[in-house]
């Protein structure tokens, strides 16, 4: 069969959300009609495939995959329903998991769990969304191993956001960290910003602080910046 | 010939039963049914895909009718069959029975 063909039997399936068994089922039965259209038609089989959301979108509602989700999810669906889940795994995780937080196979709200999770609630190494929890997270609220960007983020390297904690590094609206902290309310053991706490302090308002000594000491190259 | 598009609430019922009828007479796959219905109503009536598979999954989980594999004689790629088993032929008589008592009342209520 021509690539063009197969190419159309896959983004057909792609675009259905059901289990891999019915998928493999629908694209085995795709490939059986379209090479009896080719029988009949020859080059011009192609002409008489109807297009690819209407022939999915078709399958949906007979498979009643439409209905189990008007009736089992929480607010109001548009078509097609945003999933996509790796069939590549490394260690036992999915490659990617994106989902806008509904499993058409259980109608249940569900987790984007992968080594790249997108969704409202994300679980994996890059993370993003709503809420996200991973070695890199961007979300509304995240929390990151080594970064966390977001309204209100949490690390134990490096965060960026509205609110801002972190072992090391923190910078934002309001900052904490053990170690430095940039931002409109700073708390840490170098603190800089409007309203700073901490050992080594810098007030950005009025160019006060000790903190400009320790960068002297320790990190020169910096000294500039608060001149 | 102008093909109808049949509303999915009289779909799902007479689609079946019209597969059914055509596999209760001898097997058949999937492409070649859904000619045999547009053959059978001049054209008007097209069975899509998206339509037609889905049917043969439910019937065949229910074991209605079940499926094997034959390759043609000749050339050609091996095809699915379906056949209405010893339970769906059951069904498809009581479904018969059925249909003509609505048929005959929507026939009355219609004139």
């Amino acid at each position: 069969m021509e690539k063009r063909y197969l190419d159309y039997i896959d983004d057909v399936v792609s675009r259905i959300d059901t289990d891999s068994q019915t998928k493999n089922k629908i694209k085995q039965s795709l490939t059986e009609h379209i090479e009896a259209l080719i029988e009949k038609h020859g080059s011009l089989a192609y002409n008489k495939l109807d297009p690819v959301e209407k022939v999915a979108w078709e399958f949906s509602e007979n498979l009643q995959l439409q209905d189990r989700k008007e009736y089992s999810y929480p607010w109001p669906r548009r078509y097609p329903v945003w999933r996509r889940v790796s069939q590549k795994k490394i260690f036992n995780i999915p490659l990617y998991h994106i989902t806008d937080g509904y499993n058409p196979e259980t109608g249940e709200f569900e987790i984007a769990r992968g080594i790249f999770a997108f969704g409202p609630v994300a679980l994996g190494v890059f993370t993003a969304g709503g809420i996200a929890l991973g070695v890199f997270s961007f979300a509304g609220i995240s929390a990151g191993v080594l970064l966390a960007l977001g309204g209100l983020s949490l690390s134990a390297l490096a965060s960026l956001g509205g609110a801002a904690v972190a072992g090391l590094f923190a910078a934002g609206g309001m900052a904490v960290s053990f170690g430095l902290s940039i931002g409109g309310f700073a708390v840490g053991h170098i603190a800089i910003g409007g309203e700073v706490f901490g050992e080594y302090i810098y007030k950005t308002t009025t160019g006060e602080g000790n903190a400009v000594e320790w960068f002297r000491n320790y990190l020169p190259y910096f000294v500039k910046f608060f001149q | 010939m102008i093909t109808i598009e049949i509303r999915k609430e009289l779909k799902s019922g007479v689609i079946e039963l019209a597969i059914l009828a055509l596999l209760v007479r001898r097997e058949m796959y999937g492409y070649e049914l859904s000619q045999k219905i547009l053959d059978l109503s001049s054209g008007q009536i097209e069975v899509k895909e998206g339509t037609l598979y889905p049917i043969l999954y439910r019937l065949e989980e229910r074991g209605i009718i079940t499926s094997r594999w034959q390759a043609p004689l000749g050339r050609g790629k091996p095809r699915k069959y379906y056949y209405v088993t010893g339970k769906g032929r059951q069904y498809f008589a009581g479904y018969r029975k059925e249909w003509n008592v609505v048929v005959e009342f929507m026939c009355k209520i219609l004139e």
